[in-house]
């Protein structure tokens, strides 16, 4: 059993930043531009209409990276199979809602299927993940995945092909004035190939681990645990397994 | 849930602030917010021909709507669109309307008027909904923005008029209707927030 707290750090990328906004209705002529997203630039910009008029596209929140702490639990040694659960859930108010992460994974070792003396650890594994902002956030994650890892004393090489599904929805009530307004933005529903290559060190119980995801979103990611019970083989070691 | 677009912002910004347990120390840094004042003046109009019509703006009235923090710095205020809609009442004959509208930055009609804008005209049939004015006069925009960036500022409390004139068509038809004009316009302000390393500008 692992129990550990698995930093991950997304880097925001350029296209994420800006949009293609267009004006309100009332505002002529209607106007499309590029404007900051809420990750993008914090200087807002403006559109010059008729006679004098100006409409203001909001700036963002300059963020390039976006780090996030959640504990995570792994079980496992039934029949070369783990079970992992990451949760992570807090009360941010009335007004924004509870934020809620769920995320399950199973993993199952090839190993045992291979020679005793092959040099690599292979394991498959599937991973689901859902991250909630209760009013107005829903991101759903889902990555399947090949992982490999070596050995070399306490230092263990590892990492993978994956294939993930990810789905964001921002959704709110846009109120100005007496004007109300339901907003569903969709913004990303990719499906996209994700390699992993990654580090880690197990000194006895205590086990250290960064990594590095290169695919929709690039992540760099980092681990810190601890592990009870005896590891029949290092399985693949990957801690992070679905950022 | 229900907020406008520096609501948005600021939660969002809350949220994850408040999702990232690594980073405790944060740091205070500047944030440019947008905010929306939407304003309506109604004047109802039964007349037979040429009609003129006037209302008093206030500071309060502004201001209502709109929460500003007491120390975010007012960037600019600008007028971001006029509509109107008229709605034909019992005994209405006319078949449309011509508007202009004026504005009076002293709130003495007598003065004289800056125009908003001139020689609207509004067709009975395509009256039922908002429909954007797209031929605004520069200096009345202005001076209307002017007023709102006086009154967010404090530093003009004085009400201003605003007059709506025109003449019903055909001219000399019996008009009975309420005039709806919708103005919104947009505050831009900055604000020191305090926020983690990786967010806002160095």
């Amino acid at each position: 059993m692992q129990i550990g707290l698995v930093t991950t750090l997304a880097l925001i990328k350029d296209e994420d930043k800006v949009f293609s906004a267009t004006t309100d209705d009332f505002f002529t002529p209607q106007t499309t531009i590029e404007a900051p997203t809420i990750f993008g630039s914090t200087e807002g910009v403006s559109v010059e209409g008729d006679g004098g008029t100006v409409y203001n596209f909001p700036g963002g929140l300059s963020v390039d990276m976006l780090p996030l702490a959640v504990p995570q639990a792994t079980l496992g040694g039934l029949f070369g199979t783990e079970v992992l659960v990451r949760f992570f859930a807090a009360d941010l108010g009335e007004d924004v809602g509870k934020l809620d992460l769920l995320g399950l994974g199973a993993r199952h070792s090839i190993d045992q299927y291979l020679p005793d003396n092959f040099p690599v650890s292979i394991a498959v594994a599937y991973y689901w993940q859902k991250l909630s902002l209760e009013n107005f956030v829903e991101n759903e994650t889902s990555f399947i995945a090949a992982q490999a890892s070596f050995r070399k004393g306490p230092l263990i090489i590892y990492g993978g092909p994956g294939y993930e599904s990810s789905n964001m929805v921002i959704s709110y009530t846009f109120e100005s004035g007496d004007v109300s307004e339901e907003i569903v933005l969709d913004l990303e529903s990719n499906n996209s190939l994700r390699f992993t290559a990654g580090l880690a060190l197990q000194l006895g119980p205590l086990y250290i681990n960064t990594d590095y995801n290169v695919g929709n979103q690039n992540i760099l990611a980092a681990g810190l645990g601890f592990t009870f019970g005896k590891n029949k083989k290092d399985f693949a070691i990957n801690p992070n397994n679905f950022e | 849930m229900v907020f406008n677009k520096i609501k948005y912002y600021r939660y969002t910004l809350i949220s994850l602030v408040l999702s990232v347990l690594l980073f405790s120390s944060c740091e205070e840094k500047a944030f440019n917010f947008v905010l929306n004042i939407d304003d309506t003046y109604e004047f109802d109009i039964f007349d037979d021909g040429i009609f003129s019509v006037a209302t008093e703006i206030s500071q309060s009235a502004i201001l209502e709507d709109i929460e500003i923090e007491s120390d975010a710095e007012i960037e600019d205020v600008n007028i971001e669109s006029f509509a109107v809609r008229v709605t034909t009442l019992n005994g209405n004959a006319a078949e449309g309307v011509s508007l202009n509208g004026y504005i009076y930055p002293n709130g003495d009609i007598n003065e004289t008027p800056i125009p908003v804008f001139e020689n609207l005209v509004v067709n009975g049939n395509e009256a039922s909904n908002f429909i954007s004015i797209d031929q605004l006069n520069n200096a009345g925009i202005n001076a209307f923005a002017s007023k709102l960036l006086g009154y967010i500022n404090e530093t003009d409390i004085e009400d201003f008029a605003f007059q709506l004139n025109g003449t019903s068509l055909p001219s000399g038809s019996n008009i009975a209707a309420t005039v709806e004009l919708k103005m919104r316009a947009t505050v831009k302000f900055k604000e020191n927030l305090e926020v983690p390393f990786f967010m806002g500008d160095e």
